[in-house]
C-alpha cells in the first residue's frame, strides 16, 4: 500500500494516486503526500482512485480534512477512477456534496 | 558408371553399339528389343541415357519415347534417336516425338560419343537443378509455415483489443507481412478504455517482435487501471532490457476516463494529434513531450502526461509517420501541412478524406513505410460486468459459521480482510466482496474503538484530534491485554432471495448508536452510516451489546 504523488500539464495538476486499501493504515502518508500546503494551494487537485479497492470510514475523514487544509472550496478537489464499491461509499456518505466524485 | 538403355530390335544392331560403348568405357549397358519393353526397362533400370532405334514392331520408337517422356516429369533423361532415315526427317521425328536428338546410321564412333557426353552433361545439370529446388522448395515450405506460426502468435497477442468501431475507424496498412506498427485498444475495469498507438523502428518482422511484449505489458496494466505514464514506464524498462541499442519504439498511450470528459496522454516520439469538436473546430493538437520507448534508462524516464478536458463525440486523430512521409512518384512527401490542411476541411469525414487524398497522392508508388490512421471517439464506455451466474438447478445450503477475534487479531494491521476471504469462499457471498469488506470493516471499527478501546467518534472533528484519535486507539490497542469481538454468520435462502445474517458481540460495552440521526454532518457517524446503507436491516439487542445487521446478497 502506497500514495504516489505526481504534478502535470506543466506542474498545474496535483495528483495523489492511492494503491491498496485506503484506510486508517495510510494515515500518515497521506497527510504527508499534501503536506507542502503553500505549493499546492493554486493546483488543481485530483485524487486518483485507480488502484484503490476499497475506502472506509476514516479514508473519508481523511479526506475531508485535506480539503480543509488545503482551503479548498467544495467540488473543487477532483476525485476519479473510483471502483463501484467506492463509488457506492462516496454516493451514500454524500460525499458528491463536497467532491467531484467522477 | 552411367547407365545406357539401348533399344532395338536387331541383336546385331544392339551388339554393335554395346561393343562401342564398352569400347569407349564409362558405361553401363542394358537392353530392351522394341518399344513396350523400353517403357518397363526405364521403369526398372532408371537408365541415365537412351538410345533408341526408330522402326520396331510391338511399340516403335517414336511412341514409347512419347511415352517414356511423360512418365520423366522433372527428370530429365535424354534419348537418341538412332536412324537410318535422311538427317531432316529424322530431326523432325525425333523432336515431335518428344527426343532430344539423334544419330545416323552407320554412325560415327566420336560423333555418338560426343552427343551423349553433351546430353549426359545436360542431364547432370538438369538433377543439380532438380535437387536445389527440392531444396528451396523445402525451405520455402519450412519459412512459411514459420510464418504461419509467428502470426499466430502476433494474432494472439493482438486480438484482445477491443476495437469497437463506435469508438475506433482505423487504417493500417503495413509494407511487409509483419506489421511495424501497433494499435491496442482495451476497456478499462472501471469504464472507459485505453489506446495505444505505437510504432517501432523499421519494419517487417524484426520491427514486431516487439509487439509481444508491449502488447502484454499494455493489457495486464490496463487491466490494473494503471495510469498512462505508468504503462509507459513499464514498456520502456521492458523494450530497453530487449531490443538492441538503436531500435526503438515511438508511442502514443491515451485513457478516455469513463466520464468521456478527460483525455490522459502519454506521447513519445510520436507525429501530433489533432482533436476536433463534435461541430467541427480545431481544438487541440497535442505534441509529443518525449523521447520514444526502449531508450532511455529507468532512472531517466519520464512518465508525466497531458491532461485534456474533452467533450462527448470529440474526434481524436492519430496517425504514424508513415502517413506524412508517404511519398509520390516525384519522390515529394505527404506531409503535416497537407494532412492536418484535409482534416481541417474534411468536416464530418475527415478519416475517408485523409485516406483518399493520400491514396490519390502516393497514386502507384510503392509504400515505403507501415502507415496507420487511427479515428477515435470519445463516447462512454461502461464498465466491465463480471458475471456471476450460478450454474442452472443450483441448490445451496445454508450454513453458520462464527469467528472470534483475540487481541492478537486485532493488532495485525487488517483482520477483517482475512475474514471476507474466508466468507467469499462461499456461493453467493464471492460477489459481493468489495461491499462485504467494507462493511465488515466498520462493523468491527466500530467495536473495536467503542466497545472495546472505549473511544469517543466525536473526537475526530478536526485534523488535530483525528490524528490524535488514531495515536491513542494505537496506544489503547498496544495496551489491551483480554478482549474478542465474535461474528457469527448465517446464510440462508428466502422466497429464492439468499440473505447474510451478521450477529457480532464484543467483550467490551458494545456500542449503542449515538448520532447516526446527525448524517449531514460528514465527520459524525459516517462508520454507521455505511453500514446502514449496505445492508437491509440493522438491530441492536442485549442493551445495545448485540449488533444484528441483514445483508441481502
Amino acid at each position: 500500500m502506497e500514495i504516489i504523488t505526481k504534478f502535470s500539464n506543466e506542474n498545474k495538476i496535483f495528483t495523489m494516486y492511492i494503491e491498496g486499501d485506503f484506510n486508517f493504515s495510510l494515515l500518515h502518508q497521506f497527510r504527508k503526500a499534501y503536506s507542502d500546503i503553500d505549493v499546492l494551494k493554486d493546483k488543481e487537485i485530483i485524487v486518483d482512485l485507480r488502484k484503490t479497492l476499497t475506502i472506509d470510514s476514516s479514508a473519508l475523514g481523511m479526506l475531508l480534512n485535506m480539503q480543509k487544509d488545503l482551503n479548498k472550496p467544495d467540488n473543487e478537489i477532483k476525485i476519479i477512477n473510483c471502483n463501484d464499491v467506492v463509488r457506492k461509499i462516496f454516493h451514500i456518505t454524500n460525499f458528491e456534496k463536497k467532491f467531484d466524485v467522477e | 558408371m552411367k547407365k545406357i538403355l539401348i533399344v532395338d530390335d536387331i541383336v546385331t544392331n544392339r551388339t554393335l553399339l554395346k561393343q562401342t560403348l564398352r569400347a569407349l568405357g564409362g558405361y553401363e549397358v542394358v537392353e530392351a528389343i522394341n518399344g513396350r519393353e523400353a517403357i518397363s526397362q526405364y521403369e526398372k533400370e532408371r537408365p541415365d541415357l537412351i538410345l533408341m532405334d526408330i522402326m520396331m514392331p510391338d511399340m516403335d520408337g517414336r511412341e514409347a519415347t512419347t511415352l517414356i517422356k511423360e512418365k520423366m516429369g522433372n527428370d530429365y533423361v535424354p534419348v537418341i534417336f538412332v536412324t537410318a532415315l535422311s538427317a531432316e526427317d529424322s530431326l523432325t521425328t525425333a523432336l515431335s516425338a518428344g527426343g532430344d536428338d539423334f544419330i545416323g546410321k552407320p554412325f560415327n564412333v566420336e560423333v555418338l560419343a560426343s552427343k551423349m557426353n553433351a546430353h549426359l552433361r545436360i542431364r547432370e545439370l538438369n538433377q543439380q537443378l532438380n535437387e536445389k529446388n527440392d531444396l528451396l522448395t523445402d525451405l520455402n515450405q519450412n519459412l512459411t509455415h514459420e510464418q504461419e506460426l509467428i502470426e499466430y502468435f502476433f494474432e494472439n497477442a493482438i486480438k484482445q483489443s477491443f476495437l469497437d468501431e463506435n469508438i475506433i475507424k482505423y487504417h493500417m496498412s503495413s509494407m511487409s507481412a509483419f506489421n511495424g506498427d501497433v494499435l491496442l485498444v482495451e476497456r478499462a475495469p472501471g469504464g472507459g478504455f485505453y489506446l495505444m498507438l505505437g510504432d517501432f523502428s523499421g519494419h517487417g518482422l524484426t520491427a514486431a517482435m516487439g509487439t509481444l511484449p508491449v502488447a502484454m505489458i499494455f493489457f495486464k496494466m490496463v487491466s490494473e487501471s494503471a495510469a498512462v505514464g505508468d504503462i509507459a514506464q513499464e514498456i520502456n524498462s521492458q523494450l530497453n532490457k530487449l531490443m538492441p541499442s538503436g531500435m526503438f519504439f515511438t508511442a502514443t498511450i491515451l485513457e478516455l476516463n469513463v466520464r468521456s470528459d478527460t483525455l490522459s496522454v502519454w506521447m513519445g516520439g510520436m507525429p501530433e494529434n489533432y482533436c476536433f469538436s463534435k461541430a467541427g473546430k480545431l481544438k487541440n493538437i497535442i505534441h509529443s513531450q518525449h523521447m520514444p520507448l526502449g531508450i532511455l534508462d529507468d532512472n531517466e524516464f519520464n512518465s508525466e502526461t497531458q491532461v485534456f478536458s474533452v467533450q462527448a463525440e470529440d474526434k481524436i486523430y492519430l496517425y504514424t509517420d508513415g502517413v506524412v512521409e508517404a511519398k509520390n512518384n516525384n519522390a515529394e512527401q505527404f506531409g503535416d501541412d497537407r494532412l492536418k490542411a484535409t482534416l481541417v476541411t474534411g468536416n464530418d469525414n475527415r478519416f475517408d478524406a485523409v485516406l483518399n487524398e493520400l491514396n490519390d497522392f502516393t497514386g502507384d508508388k510503392n509504400q515505403n513505410d507501415d502507415i496507420t490512421l487511427v479515428e477515435l471517439t470519445c463516447r462512454h464506455v461502461p464498465a466491465l460486468v463480471e458475471s456471476h451466474n450460478m450454474p442452472e438447478n443450483f441448490h445451496a445450503l445454508s450454513w453458520h459459521t462464527s469467528v472470534s477475534l483475540s487481541v492478537e487479531d486485532m493488532r495485525t494491521s487488517d483482520p477483517v480482510k482475512n475474514l471476507t476471504n474466508i466468507l467469499c469462499a462461499m456461493p453467493y457471498v464471492s460477489r459481493h466482496k468489495g461491499v462485504l469488506y467494507v462493511l465488515l470493516f466498520e462493523i468491527y471499527a466500530n467495536s473495536l474503538d467503542h466497545g472495546i478501546l472505549n473511544i469517543k467518534s466525536a473526537d475526530k472533528t478536526n485534523d488535530k484530534n483525528f490524528v490524535e484519535y488514531y495515536k491513542r486507539r494505537s496506544e489503547a490497542l498496544s495496551k489491551l491485554e483480554e478482549a474478542s469481538i465474535n461474528f457469527y454468520f448465517s446464510f440462508f435462502i428466502e422466497k429464492e432471495q439468499p440473505f447474510l445474517k451478521i450477529v457480532v458481540q464484543d467483550s467490551g460495552r458494545g456500542y449503542k448508536p449515538e448520532n447516526t440521526s446527525n448524517s449531514d454532518d460528514l465527520l459524525h457517524g459516517r462508520g454507521l452510516g455505511i453500514i446502514h446503507n449496505f445492508s437491509e436491516k440493522v438491530s441492536y439487542s442485549d442493551d445495545g451489546k448485540i449488533l444484528n445487521v441483514l445483508y441481502k446478497l
